[in-house]
């Protein structure tokens, strides 16, 4: 048998595809499996998932995040994101430790 | 799907694992599309077996939708990850039990244009299939890593956890192997004589 006749009988292994019951149920799992989006993470803009996406899929989600107290969820973001440079802070330049999380607190009572 | 796809993966297979966390509703139909045809791909070759290479892949994915949280960008490539688990499940597979008869990879419809390009097709990965199922294990699982998935010798010598050179020798008796095994099969898999 020939490199070439091989190569295509390679090639014949490559092209063998999943079934399609098989595709039905992983993408089933997949989204039994998923944690909870966030309702207003901005997931999807710019291309990547928003740091309040990631947060909240740490911390389980909205169901996760409605358990812990505001001052918890301050905690979890300053020590998650860093926004706006700690290290500002402790020279003196005021920062915006929280940027944005008006709409995340407000998110939180919601839920 | 091969050596081309997965080198472009990396940062995409990150990326997509880190929408898929974020509950990104997008993200489950992208990391099935990506990895599930791959995994049944590969188990299918490892273990001869419809039912089975379903099996494993689904665990595998299963596996993966579990870890997505957890995964932090720049400690392994996802898709190394992902063979590493695929090939663990078909080795225990493996040794639980005898491996269960070849069997054709697809069901070929009759009739109907390049119907006998799909049966020269099935035929085909039926005796590759019969052909790596007589590799010695590690000789089989080299073959595919390197001429059906196209990864490179030090991708496999990562998923194998093996030097580069065993990978290389690894590669070359088993394809030297199954090309004698193919043999005494080429006109029944539409090569002429000569």
């Amino acid at each position: 048998m020939s490199a070439d006749e091989l190569d295509d009988v390679f090639a014949a292994g490559r092209r063998a595809s999943a079934p399609e019951a098989l595709m039905v149920r992983v993408e089933a799992d997949a989204r039994a499996m998923q944690p909870v989006r966030a309702a207003r993470s901005g997931a999807g803009q710019g291309g990547g998932p928003s740091w309040l996406g990631l947060l909240l899929a740490a911390i389980g989600g909205w169901r996760g995040a409605s358990g812990l107290s505001a001052a918890m969820i301050a905690g979890f973001w300053i020590g998650f994101a860093d926004p706006g440079g700690a290290l500002a802070a402790l020279q003196g330049e005021p920062v915006d430790l929280l940027p944005g999380s008006g709409e995340f607190l407000a998110g939180l009572e919601e839920g | 799907m091969g050596r081309r796809d997965h080198a472009q993966a990396p940062d995409a297979d990150a990326r997509l694992l880190a929408a898929y966390a974020a509950g990104d509703p997008m993200a489950p139909r992208l990391l099935n599309e990506r990895f599930t045809p791959l995994a049944y791909r590969l188990a299918m070759r490892l273990l001869g077996n419809g039912a089975d290479a379903e099996d494993v892949a689904q665990e595998a994915m299963i596996r993966l939708f579990r870890m997505a949280p957890g995964w932090r960008s720049g400690t392994a490539q996802v898709a190394s990850w992902f063979y590493r688990v695929v090939v663990n499940l078909c080795t225990d597979r493996l040794r639980r039990r005898p491996a269960a008869p070849i069997e054709m990879a697809q069901d070929v419809p009759d009739g109907g244009p390049g119907a006998e390009a799909r049966l020269t097709d099935a035929a085909r990965v039926a005796a590759l299939d019969r052909g790596l199922a007589a590799l010695p294990e590690r000789q089989r699982l080299a073959v595919v890593l390197r001429h059906i998935e196209g990864l490179s010798n030090p991708e496999i010598a990562v998923i194998m956890d093996v030097g580069t050179e065993a990978v290389e020798s690894l590669v070359a008796r088993g394809k030297a192997a199954l090309k004698a095994a193919l043999m005494p099969e080429r006109a029944a898999l539409g090569y002429e004589e000569g």
